[in-house]
């Protein structure tokens, strides 16, 4: 370091400016303000912390309250038949799946005829698809009752390709036999009319 | 150190208004003209004056009296204007290295009578950022190069060849102000000629 240098330094060291006007009360108001906010912080992240507590505790408790007593009763129509044919042509090959169906189509043709002439077509209920996978209410009318439903095999079944029961139309239903809050997923099978 | 600045940090360490006040008084003058070499305006000295004086005070516990007060407040000033810089770094146009021609000129070409305290912050405040900052706290503050790349956070050999470059920027500065502060020898005869008439 040059003799000037250190002059420099010496000078610059021991020099003095004003500050302006006003800075004191600055300096005082954010020592007060920096105090008031980290108190504020402090407490804020306590009752924060107590608050979200209470508030998860109440969105539980509200949940589980208001949950019905009994899982909610999904007509369980022509289930069993679904998942019969659904789970066999799923099990099938590829190639095969197609032939299978209609195998089980001809084979119930006879079947068919005898029932169109003894009664009038019933209300299909596969045809009613639950909106999402929200839960239901239990309903005092038509899904406490069993409806009936033709046989499977009087139906051709459309819809399935490639071995597959339509893989985008699979629905989540909650089924009365399962535990409350267990949902199953099924394949849908789109059961037309001739 | 002193027992009546001794006594007067003790008052303060209570949180006692009128000795915070005090203390304000007598070392802001001193604090205020770090700030100022360090950020070279008003607005940003008296931002990093207010952050500072509220640091110095809510950690005033952890200053022992061991040390030099003077020297734990002017740190913690250098500190405050080191992240000021680096909080707008991005606003700061540094001056290309290029643009700077070194002469071979020494320092010791200059009388140290030559400028005033006030000249002499003007000269620094021209230097670009970067190189006042090293400058400042190598040759004023007195670190050393390898303290000053960890509280900057650059290379050590980045400090060393950034003192070198704002030692030649300043020469020219130096220079010029010292060119300007002569009169010109054309202008000088014509005014003399003037008089005479």
């Amino acid at each position: 370091m040059s003799g000037f240098e250190k002059h420099m330094a010496d000078v610059l060291r021991s020099h003095e400016v004003a500050p302006p006007a006003g800075l004191d009360a600055q300096v005082f108001a954010a020592l007060d303000g920096a105090g008031a906010s980290a108190g504020r912080s402090l407490v804020g992240r306590r009752l924060g912390g107590a608050g979200l507590g209470a508030l998860l505790l109440v969105s539980f408790g509200w949940y589980f309250g208001t949950m019905p007593a009994e899982a909610p009763v999904v007509p369980a129509v022509a289930e069993s038949a679904v998942s019969a044919v659904s789970e066999e042509v799923l099990a099938t090959p590829e190639s095969a799946a197609e032939a299978v169906v209609l195998d089980r189509m001809n084979s119930a043709a006879p079947a068919e005829a005898q029932a169109e002439n003894a009664a009038p077509e019933p209300a299909v209920a596969l045809a009613a698809k639950p909106t999402g996978v929200r839960r239901t209410e239990p309903s005092t009318s038509s899904a406490a009752q069993p409806v009936a439903v033709a046989p499977l095999e009087q139906r051709s079944v459309a819809g399935i390709e490639d071995g597959k029961a339509n893989g985008s139309d699979k629905m989540l239903m909650e089924t009365p036999e399962e535990p409350e809050g267990v949902w199953r997923m099924k394949a849908r099978v789109n059961v037309k009319e001739d | 150190m002193e027992a009546e600045l001794l006594e007067l940090i003790r008052i303060c360490k209570t949180g006692n208004r009128r000795g915070q006040t005090r203390l304000y008084e007598r070392f802001t003058p001193m604090l205020y003209a770090v700030a100022l070499r360090y950020t070279n305006t008003q607005v940003d000295a008296t931002d990093v004056l207010q952050e500072a004086w509220v640091k110095i005070f809510r950690h005033l516990d952890s200053f022992t009296e061991h040390n030099s007060f003077e020297g734990w407040m002017r740190r913690i000033v250098i500190n405050t204007a080191i992240t000021h810089y680096r909080r707008n770094l991005k606003h700061v146009h540094h001056a290309d290295i290029d643009e700077v021609h070194a002469t071979p000129a020494d320092f010791a070409a200059f009388k140290e009578s030559d400028f005033t305290a006030e000249e002499l912050m003007q000269a620094i405040a021209e230097l670009p950022k970067g190189y006042g900052m090293v400058f400042q706290m190598y040759i004023i503050e007195g670190y050393k190069h390898k303290e000053i790349a960890e509280m900057l956070g650059i290379d050590l050999n980045t400090s060393k060849s950034q003192l070198s470059r704002a030692r030649r920027y300043l020469q020219e500065v130096l220079e010029r102000m010292s060119r300007r502060a002569q009169p010109l020898p054309m202008a000088a005869e014509e005014t003399k000629k003037k008089t005479i008439q």
